[in-house]
């Protein structure tokens, strides 16, 4: 029983990661997603430095993501009536935010919504290069079934508006059995489209694929870490594919 | 796809002189002194153009030409004459989009020389029409000259960037130009010559990702930072003056600040991708207003991105996500008495 606490102890103290196989937690060094100053070997990474007037927070990790609440406690000069407005509305944490009536209501088919946001917002070829793979029209095929869809299913259901310029997989549509039952009926008869998730695959709790479906930007958890599907949520490329897509036809490889 | 250069199709309506009557929109509402204006919500292509004639009709179907106009996919960078022009940096459909409300044409910045742009997300115009486009992946900085012919490299064989993305040209023509990934400031002056660079203390490290930039009358220039959460002023030096903003959700902070302008009396507009707003500050750094929510209607922002201020007050943002532009009007003080 000693022996075990102790060893317990010194797996902690030398840093043992239990989940073989995973890349860095969002706490550790080496972990991309980790912003600190302390996480020397990434190449984005806070200041480590309060000399900075009203920056303080270069030690912490969620604060790049994750906007603290901070007012700066006065009201704009050119509008005394907006005092009451205390804080902005903004997509702080995917699991406090979308669903939220005004943003729900905001977030329509056509626009990226939910954590995708988050992403994009840095992710925007500026702070980060956008996620663009550089074989366009890969998934001419699978663009094809959802502009079907599109035509028969209103509202934010599906999303694809970027995938012609990106040949990403699109994001932020809602992926329930409803449209799974229209996808694998008269006159599409889709047989590929499912929803058997693996380990970590999950979609928003307003039933749409984000980002986050195939991504954890918190740790990469995929056995082989491949620089073409970073934060992979899943231990293996296909798994994560297999998901959603039963591969009766080849799932939409890069 | 297959783009065609130049997309010539009739228009009537003038950009400047047709305010439509039906945007309202002014901030801060009555009774509150306006000082905001809507003034055009501009959705590219499909504003600009009115259906095709007949005639051009049957020359495309002989010559089988397709002039097909493109919207936008999720407008970064913006640039206007304040007269004639406005270029949209367009990073996702890897283009520029120039608008000539002289000539209603449509003209697409897609090459430098023979390659092709991969991810054009800045625009900057000197006072002789040349347009400056940085290209954040391949990391040049392209010239182009008032005909929208592709004229050169900034920099080139003095320079290496690492990751160009916002751009300025101070009245002087004086060209400012971020770099994300070395954490500074480039200058050029106006014929084109690499000046300086900022900051330039070796332990400085006043910039952590800086994203966008803007110089007002007087030559200082203001630098989104974008993992400052905040803009800092620098003078025409590049000592550093101010910093305005810090990381949080209330009025006065910013969670992801993207694009910065100045108007004609130094107020500083910092848009916030996460906010769906800009945020109007006075030379000390204090809070004058904030424009927008989130949403698609007239005034609302769905991650807005870059901003651009005219000669004449007019101030236009790249309203990514709703891919439009929309463009507003700074009422002066003694203009709204």
């Amino acid at each position: 029983m000693r022996i075990a606490a102790i060893l317990i102890v010194l797996a902690i103290l030398i840093g043992y990661d239990f989940s073989e196989g995973a890349g860095k937690k969002i706490s550790e060094i080496g972990n991309k997603h980790n912003f600190s100053y302390y996480n020397i070997s990434a190449n984005y990474r806070a200041i480590p430095t309060d000399e900075i007037p009203g920056f303080s927070r270069s030690n912490q990790i969620c604060v790049f993501c994750h906007t603290p609440h901070r007012s700066s406690g006065e009201g704009p000069l050119w509008n005394r009536q907006a005092t009451t407005v205390s804080f902005f509305k903004h997509f702080s944490s995917p699991t406090l935010a979308i669903d939220d009536p005004a943003v729900k209501g905001a977030s329509e088919y056509g626009q990226p919504n939910g954590s995708t946001r988050l992403c994009l917002s840095c992710h925007d070829g500026v702070t980060a290069l956008g996620a663009l793979f550089t074989t366009p029209l890969t998934y001419e095929t699978y663009q094809v079934h959802f502009l079907d869809v599109k035509n028969n299913i209103s509202g934010p259901n599906v999303h694809l508006p970027y995938q012609t310029y990106s040949s990403h997989h699109p994001v932020s549509f809602k992926y329930n059995i409803a449209v799974r039952n229209i996808l694998t009926s008269p006159p599409y008869n889709k047989t590929e489209y499912w929803f058997s998730p693996a380990p970590g695959v999950k979609l928003d709790r307003a039933e749409r694929m984000q980002c986050t479906t195939c991504h954890d930007p918190h740790q990469d958890k995929s056995e082989n870490p491949d620089p073409t599907t970073p934060f992979w949520t899943s231990k293996t490329y296909a798994e994560v594919c297999k998901s959603c897509h039963n591969l009766v036809s080849p799932p939409p490889l890069p | 796809m297959f783009l065609s250069a130049c997309a010539k199709l009739p228009t009537k309506s003038l950009l400047f002189n047709d305010p439509d009557p039906a945007l309202l929109n002014v901030w801060p509402p009555p009774p509150e002194r306006p000082r905001i204006k809507l003034v055009k919500v501009f959705k590219g292509a499909e504003d600009f153009l009115l259906p095709k004639g007949r005639i051009e009709s049957f020359f495309e179907a002989l010559t089988g030409e397709h002039n097909q106009p493109l919207e936008f996919m999720a407008p970064a960078g913006v640039a206007s004459d304040g007269d004639r022009y406005i270029y949209v940096a367009d990073p996702s459909s890897r283009l520029v989009h120039r608008f000539d409300f002289h000539e209603n044409e449509i003209i697409y910045l897609t090459h430098s020389g023979t390659e092709p742009l991969a991810s054009p997300v800045g625009v900057a115009l000197d006072s002789n029409g040349n347009s400056y486009v940085t290209d954040s992946v391949k990391a040049k900085v392209y010239k182009y000259n008032a005909n929208a012919e592709y004229v050169g490299v900034l920099g080139e064989g003095v320079i290496d960037f690492q990751r160009p993305a916002g751009i300025a040209i101070a009245k002087n023509d004086f060209k400012y130009v971020v770099d994300v990934l070395a954490n500074k400031i480039l200058v050029f002056d106006r014929n084109d010559r690499f000046v300086s660079d900022f900051p330039n203390n070796v332990h400085s490290q006043d910039l952590n990702k800086p994203v966008n930039i803007a110089v007002d009358k007087d030559d200082n220039v203001y630098v989104t930072d974008a993992f400052n959460f905040s803009v800092k002023m620098f003078d025409r030096k590049g000592n550093l003056l101010k910093v305005i903003g810090s990381v949080g959700d209330g009025p006065g902070s910013f969670s992801r600040p993207k694009g910065v302008a100045v108007d004609s009396e130094s107020h500083i507009y910092i848009v916030d991708a996460n906010f769906d707003n800009f945020q109007i500050f006075n030379q000390m750094g204090q809070l004058l207003l904030f424009v927008g929510n989130t949403g698609k209607k007239p005034g609302q922002f769905f991650m807005p991105n870059g901003i651009f201020i005219d000669r004449d007050d007019r101030i236009y943002v790249t309203d990514s996500y709703n891919q439009r532009i929309q463009i507003f009007q700074y009422i002066k003080e003694q203009a709204s008495n």
